[in-house]
């Protein structure tokens, strides 16, 4: 919101510097976003010749400039000469020797609409003008050139005149009050120590008729929880016209463009006092209603389907939840957003009809996001404002119109207000208790002062505090929110800055950190990048690269970004296999991925989520989904003994983890899996249940990614390897005992899995049997066609004694015989 | 004989020097040395014949010295010639650079986040997570924003029902942590956040850490040295902050922190917009109604909350200057620059 510090000036004194004052706004809450010079590149400038442009019948000048030691670079830019500068005037109060104010091209005098152009006059074109005091915004003389009486050319006219500073700030949605000048000009006036002047909100009894509103408009509130307040007032026999020219100027400095003197009253009442207004023709409003000479006015729900044109000559289809003002049973406004254009003022205006009204935050919200259409009054209007507001605004309002459209105020108002808001009440707290919240010592007699600054009703018993928020405050309700008005205009600067005590104990809340951070170290030392994916993915990639979430159906989005991104993952790796084409694209040589992060499963959630409400009320709605914390891997490989290799390093690692996290290596078993190659795929089980899966992805699916070459894929649940609480650590004395190595050497049929031969020997084996390595595979000459040769290498040991060599023997021949017996196998020779 | 066991002594020292070769050398050995036949050894066994007991004695140790001195001369000879040949293998160019130790890189929300984690926990803060699909009540509801309050709007939330939604913040743990783990307790919850926005400064995904502190007597003096704690970790010791009053919902009072620009040091730069501050967290005492749907009594409990975008912390502590590089996922984004370049 743009607030201009000449108007604020209107309400306090506020003279200190700029700085200060915009400290003084940040520190107490009101962001300010920029201070915008609002004449920023125009400066002094010495005429040094002056002659009439030949042949002008309108008198105008040319004037010779001496623009100082550095002339503006724009001037060099669109190549006019510099020394001097010479410009069109039509000035006539000018002299040679005269500093006057120069704005160049590009630059916005404060009461122009648009940056200045270069101009052309008949065959002369002038870079830039001379400016006037109406056109800098500091006055109404509109007649001459402002003739400064002092500085040097070159000098920013900032420096030698005072001219309006802009402010942008930025209003925290929880104070609406705060998006006007008087509600700025409060806040500044409480930070600073300053006494805040309201502007006179009555009528003087000269602007007054005889007659009065009563008589002329009637106005009924069918639906008060939507509008709790209605209020109109008349005015009669105005002179439509420009507004006067402070008001122009002020209306310009905040970005407001003005239009005459009736709109411009209304938008200079909003925003002064934070209630927005809207004019009415009476006689149109009258004759919309069908009526002789009283307004009826009628505030409803609009009828499903209703339309109505806007002032912006748009016509709308309203909803049924949006509230209307109506002239009789005929919608003219949208309520608390835009009037309607069959209805407002124009220039053959006479009477007005001026509205004030109070209007539901949540209905003026929802209304403004149906119709696409924000404007300043919804801003205002959505916040919720007080209800105390409308009279006010009313009064400030005609007597301005009656001030420059020289109109004629009928007594009183019509004022509907079926539901007044509950207001604050009395708020009691002690100067210790925003002491203990704050951190510091409160001085309740400190304290009253800065919120009786603030507006509210103060009550000092000892160090008790009652006080009373003002109307506008609908923020502050309980004794921590007064803290916080006192803690802001102390300045939390003040506050020192402390360290809690350590009275938690490390274990009163146990960790539920899944064991992510190991992962991801395991994952680097394999070599593999990190990479972090979107958790949205297409339902057509979900179909394509299932991954760990095999055939389950991904959780679709209601109002998703792009048909891209319209469900959550089952699986990371559609997202990771992204990431890989990202970078194969961009050169980047065999990149290696993993992700580690959660995926979506529906309808597999066990119980409630750990922290649900103990009422019980999330029974009634659909269970969240289950969220298992997943680790994939993607890595691109040259050729396919690479991926070959790459393939078993993704199993090592993931090996490690399940090491780590659970104690025990996970077993594979060969699968046909979605999007994988046959022969290349195999899902990983830890205690007989799927817990990963692994392999080289297809050619065709490759392709579907916009990958490359050979692509090596996996996917580990870490919820399911890493046990809750996590493993505790054991260890054991080595064995003390020698052990006996044997190799054991036999051929198998070459399709045989060594897995299950690996099982067959744990078994066979025996609580001797400390280990067992596959340590060598091979076909060849010597091995019959059809067959391949394993050589195990057999570790026994006994916990408690020197093992005989006949013991070891005897087992080795238990296990041959299993082999023989389980696997086909023979032993070699 | 003695001046004969000292000839031969000094004879054989000579040809040891001499050796050219292991081989050669082990021949000497065997000459002098060896156990049957060798000169020395020989001469040993031959001074039993020897009848002056005194002599017999002398004689016998000489030998054993001139042996040992041999035995040694022989040992050192060898180890010569054995590295002399270490020498003439090929020389290895130490001056290559040596071929990289392959190992992952972590995205840079990753090493912040981590970041985060080992300063908090030195505080005793502990990590909790929730659920990513989260229920619209424990979103918004709980925390103090009701169906209709204006802060839902702002906030562009992903639905996948009228019940559920994707988390538009990590601050439904909070709720969540309070009513698993009551008073007192310190935890931190950093996790992924969706909103519906995409543009050069947004993305639908970002990470977020929530903070939160509730014990007895808990004030915003509190918040202060500790988010300031963390600033200077994370940041760094030069790194100041200013406290602007803000507002949330969940949170009374509300403040948010500003850093010191990172950039220009707070003289004014284009990225803090030439103020010199950069806004970097919201904070503030947990509303006595939010304390409540955790379960929690206001009037005994007091705490702080705060929140945090981890995208933006990592982006002005790592100089990464656009968000949407750190979800891109190029690997040669991981590669840190020194300083400088």
């Amino acid at each position: 919101m743009k607030v201009s510090l000449r108007w604020l000036r209107d309400y306090a004194p506020l003279d200190a510097p700029l700085d200060h004052l915009v400290r003084t706004l940040n520190e107490t809450g009101t962001e300010v976003g920029t201070a915008e010079d609002v004449a920023a590149g125009i400066i002094a400038a010495r005429i040094t010749r002056l002659e009439p442009v030949p042949k002008s019948s309108h008198g105008l000048m040319l004037a010779d400039l001496d623009v100082g030691p550095i002339p503006p670079h724009v001037l060099v830019d669109l190549g006019f000469p510099t020394d001097p500068v010479r410009v069109v005037t039509g000035a006539a109060n000018l002299h040679v020797g005269d500093l006057v104010p120069y704005a160049p091209p590009g630059t916005r005098p404060p009461a122009m609409d648009e940056p200045l152009e270069v101009r052309a006059f008949g065959r002369h074109k002038s870079p830039g003008m001379l400016c006037s005091p109406v056109e800098l915004g500091l006055g109404d003389d509109a007649t001459g050139i402002l003739i400064l009486e002092r500085g040097a050319p070159g000098a920013p006219l900032r420096d030698l005149v005072d001219l309006d500073v802009v402010l942008d700030l930025e209003i925290t949605t929880n104070r609406p009050d705060c998006l006007c000048h008087v509600g700025i000009a409060r806040e500044l006036a409480a930070g600073l120590g300053e006494t805040l002047t309201e502007p006179d909100t009555s009528i003087p009894d000269s602007a007054l008729s005889a007659a009065s509103s009563e008589q002329r408009a009637t106005v009924t509130i069918d639906d008060p929880a939507g509008c709790p307040r209605f209020a109109v007032c008349i005015i009669e026999g105005v002179a439509v016209g420009p507004s006067p020219a402070w008001m122009q100027q002020r209306l310009r400095a905040i970005g407001l463009r003005p239009i005459n003197n009736l709109v411009d009253t209304t938008n200079y009442v909003a925003h002064e006092l934070g209630q927005p207004m809207h004019a009415f023709d009476l006689d149109r409003f009258v004759a919309a209603a069908g009526g002789e000479r009283q307004a009826e006015v009628v505030v409803r729900r609009a009828q499903q389907g209703e339309g109505i044109v806007t002032l912006d000559g748009v016509a709308r289809r309203l909803s049924s939840e949006d509230m209307v003002v109506c002239a009789g049973s005929r919608a003219v406004s949208v309520a608390g957003v835009m009037g309607g254009a069959t209805t407002a003022v124009n220039e053959s205006t006479t009477n007005v009809l001026l509205e004030a009204a109070n209007w539901d935050g949540p209905t003026i919200r929802a209304t403004t996001r149906r119709l696409n259409l924000r404007t300043d009054a919804s801003t205002l209007f959505e916040k919720g404002l007080s209800d105390t507001l409308p009279p006010l605004a009313l009064g400030r309002a005609a007597a301005l119109m009656a001030e420059t459209a020289r109109g004629h105020v009928l007594r009183g108002s019509v004022d509907a207000w079926p539901r007044p808001l509950p207001a604050p009440g009395h708020i009691s707290l002690t100067g210790r208790y925003a002491g203990d919240r704050l951190g510091m010592p409160i001085d309740a007699t400190e304290a009253g002062t800065v919120l009786a600054r603030l507006g509210f009703a103060v009550e000092q018993d000892g160090a008790s505090l009652t006080v009373v928020p003002p109307h506008f405050r609908r923020d502050v309700w309980i004794p921590i929110d007064v803290v916080e008005e006192v803690g802001r205009m102390l300045g939390y600067a003040n506050v020192p800055s402390t360290l809690p005590g350590r009275r938690v104990e490390a274990t009163a809340v146990a960790p539920d950190v899944p064991p992510d951070e190991h992962t991801r170290d395991v994952c680097l030392g394999a070599g593999f990048d990190e990479a972090i994916t979107f958790s949205f993915t297409s339902p057509a990639l979900s179909r394509v690269l299932p991954g760990i979430g095999g055939t389950r159906s991904p959780i679709p989005l209601r109002n998703p970004l792009t048909d891209e991104w319209s469900v959550l993952r089952v699986s990371q790796l559609p997202g990771l296999c992204g990431a890989l084409a990202t970078n194969i694209n961009r050169g980047v040589t065999g990149p290696a991925l993993f992700e580690v992060g959660r995926v979506f499963w529906e309808g597999e959630r066990q119980g409630p989520v750990p922290g649900s409400t103990p009422d019980g009320s999330d029974r009634k709605l659909p269970p969240l989904p289950l969220e298992p914390l997943v680790l994939s891997a993607a890595a691109q490989c040259t050729d396919g003994a690479a991926c070959a290799e790459q393939i078993r390093h993704v199993q090592s690692l993931f090996d490690r983890l399940a090491v780590d996290f659970a104690g025990a290596g996970l077993m594979a078993r060969p699968a046909q899996l979605v999007a994988m190659r046959s022969g290349r795929s195999a899902e990983l089980l830890i205690d007989g249940q799927v817990v990963g899966v692994i392999g080289e992805l297809r050619s065709d699916v490759v392709s579907a990614f916009e990958l490359r070459g050979h692509v090596v894929v996996g996917e580990l649940r870490l919820d399911a390897v890493a046990p809750d609480p996590p493993r505790a650590l054991r260890f054991r004395a080595p064995a003390r005992f020698p052990a006996i190595v044997q190799d054991l050497a036999v051929t198998v049929p070459s399709d045989g899995a060594a897995g299950r031969a690996l099982d067959v020997v744990r078994n066979a084996g025996g609580g001797l049997l400390e280990s067992v390595e596959l340590y060598d595979e091979y076909r060849g000459e010597r091995i019959a066609s059809g067959r391949k040769g394993w050589t195990f290498r057999l570790t026994f040991r006994a916990p408690d004694r020197t093992l005989t060599s006949e013991e070891a023997q005897h087992a080795q021949q238990t296990i041959l015989a299993a082999l023989t017996r389980e696997c086909d196998a023979e032993l070699r020779r | 004989m003695t001046d004969d066991v000292h000839a031969i002594a000094g004879r054989a020292m000579d040809e040891v020097a001499a050796a050219g070769d292991l081989a050669e050398l082990e021949g000497l050995r065997q000459r002098y040395l060896g156990r049957r036949d060798g000169t020395l050894s020989t001469l040993r066994r031959g001074i039993g014949s020897i009848g002056d007991v005194e002599a017999r004695r002398q004689l016998g140790q000489t030998i054993n010295e001139l042996v040992t001195r041999v035995s040694e001369a022989i040992d050192g000879r060898r180890a010569q010639l054995e590295t002399a040949g270490e020498d003439h293998d090929a020389p290895l160019d130490l001056t290559r650079p040596a071929p990289p130790l392959r190992r992952g890189r972590l995205n840079p929300v990753t090493i912040a986040a981590g970041e985060m984690r080992r300063i908090f926990a030195q505080l005793g803060y502990t990590v909790v997570g929730g659920p990513e699909v989260e229920y619209d009540r424990y979103n918004f509801t709980l925390v103090n924003q009701p169906p209709g309050h204006p802060a839902r709007d702002s906030h562009d939330t992903f639905y996948i029902d009228d019940s559920r939604l994707l988390r538009t913040h990590t601050s439904p743990v909070q709720i969540r942590s309070m009513l698993q783990h009551g008073a007192p307790q310190r935890v931190i919850v950093p996790g992924k956040s969706f909103r519906r926005d995409y543009d050069a400064s947004h993305l639908p995904m970002f990470h977020q850490v929530e903070g939160l502190c509730i014990d007895e007597g808990i004030a915003i003096s509190d918040l202060k040295g500790t988010l300031e704690y963390f600033a200077h970790s994370f940041f760094g010791r030069d790194a100041r902050v200013r406290w602007r009053p803000h507002h949330f919902p969940f949170t009374e009072p509300s403040l948010e922190m500003e850093l010191s620009c990172v950039v220009c040091g707070g003289t004014g730069c284009s990225l803090c917009g030439h103020t010199g501050w950069l806004e970097l967290l919201g904070s503030g005492l947990v509303h006595p109604a939010v304390l409540r749907n955790g379960g929690i009594d206001p009037d005994r409990y007091s705490g702080f909350a705060f929140g945090m975008g981890i995208e933006r912390a990592a982006m002005l502590a790592y100089g990464v200057q656009d968000i949407r590089l750190l979800y891109e996922n190029d690997v040669r984004l991981l590669q840190p620059v020194s300083a400088g370049a």
